[in-house]
C-alpha cells in the first residue's frame, strides 16, 4: 500500500517563497488568525507558563531549551501568531503526558495528532488557559478541527 | 591573553546564504547548541572547550527538498536521531567548532556587516587557563 503523505496543519518551516509547501495544506496560521504578538509580548507568555522563548529556524518545543521555538520565517512583520504560539505551548504542556511519542506508537496521522492537539488547546482555553488568543483564533481552531476530521 | 575568532558567512551548495543561528535542527542535537544565541553566537561568559560549537552556522545541500520537511508529529514524537537519520542529508552544519588552539572564556561575540555579508566574532579569553 502506498505510503499517505501527510501534511502538515500548520507547517513547522517557511511558508512562502522558495520553500513553499504543498497547496493543500492550511499553509500558514497567518490565513486563518490575524494580528499577533511581539516577540517579547511571547515571551513574557511563555515565561508565565514556565517556558523560555527563542526565534529560531523550525517552530516547535524544543525540550533541551525548554523553550517555545518559533521560525524566524514565520514571524510577519515581527509579530509571533497567537495560534502557532499556543500550538508550540502546549507541546511543551504535553510533554507530561508524552502525547507525541504515545500519538506515534498509536499510528496516528499528522491530521489525527493535531485534531487531538486543537481539542487539548481548546480545552485548555476553557479552563482559563491561553487567555491571549481572541475570538477568531477560538474559532479558527474549531474550524480546523472540522477540516481535519473530514480529511 | 585574548584571541579573536572571526567567521564569514558563506553560501551554501543552492548558491544561498548560510544562516547564523542556534537552531542547526535536525544536524545538530539541540543539547549542544544550548550555549548560543538567536544569531548563533555563544553567550559571553561560556567557557568554550574543544569540541564545542563558537559560533553556529548552517545551509542548504542539493538535497534539500522543501515538499519533504518534517511534520510536527515526528518533529515532536521521534528522538532527534531518528529525525536526523531521515532529514539531516538536506542540511550541512557549517559551524565553527573549537580546538586546542580555540578555547576560553567568551569575553565579546557580535556580527559585524561585512558588505551584503556577515561576518560573526568572538573574542575569547584563554588567561583563566
Amino acid at each position: 500500500m502506498a505510503e499517505k503523505r501527510c501534511q502538515d496543519p500548520f507547517p513547522a518551516s517557511p511558508t512562502k517563497g522558495p520553500d513553499t509547501f504543498s497547496p493543500d495544506t492550511f499553509s500558514s496560521p497567518w490565513e486563518r488568525s490575524t494580528g499577533g504578538l511581539t516577540k517579547e509580548e511571547a515571551a513574557a507568555l511563555a515565561k508565565k507558563e514556565g517556558f523560555g522563548f527563542e526565534i529560531g529556524r523550525v517552530s516547535r518545543f524544543e525540550n533541551a531549551r525548554d523553550a517555545v521555538v518559533i521560525a524566524k520565517s514565520n514571524l510577519k512583520d515581527g509579530l509571533v501568531n497567537r495560534m502557532e504560539l499556543a500550538e508550540e505551548m502546549q507541546h511543551g504542556f504535553d510533554r507530561a503526558t508524552y502525547e507525541a511519542s504515545r500519538a506515534t506508537r498509536r499510528g496516528l496521522s499528522n491530521e489525527e495528532f493535531h485534531t487531538e492537539l486543537f481539542e487539548r488547546i481548546l480545552a485548555r482555553h476553557k479552563e482559563g488557559g491561553y487567555q491571549f488568543l481572541t475570538p477568531e483564533d477560538i474559532k479558527a481552531f474549531q474550524d480546523a478541527i472540522k477540516e481535519l476530521r473530514g480529511r | 591573553m585574548s584571541k579573536i575568532v572571526e567567521v564569514v558567512r558563506g553560501t551554501d551548495e543552492l548558491g544561498q546564504m548560510e544562516e547564523f543561528t542556534w537552531d542547526l535542527f535536525p544536524t545538530v542535537d539541540p543539547r549542544k547548541t544550548t550555549h548560543l544565541t538567536t544569531n548563533g553566537l555563544p553567550n559571553v561568559g561560556t567557557r568554550i572547550f574543544p569540541g564545542m560549537i563558537i559560533v553556529g552556522k548552517i545551509g542548504k545541500t542539493r538535497a534539500y527538498d522543501a515538499s519533504r520537511q518534517p511534520t510536527a508529529l515526528e518533529i515532536q514524537g521521534l528522538p532527534f536521531d531518528e529525525l536526523r537519520s531521515r532529514y539531516g542529508i538536506m542540511w550541512k552544519d557549517s559551524s565553527l567548532y573549537a580546538d586546542s588552539r580555540t578555547t576560553g572564556i567568551v569575553k565579546e561575540a557580535y556580527l559585524e556587516d561585512e558588505g551584503m555579508n556577515q561576518r560573526a566574532v568572538v573574542v575569547l579569553d584563554d588567561s583563566a587557563g
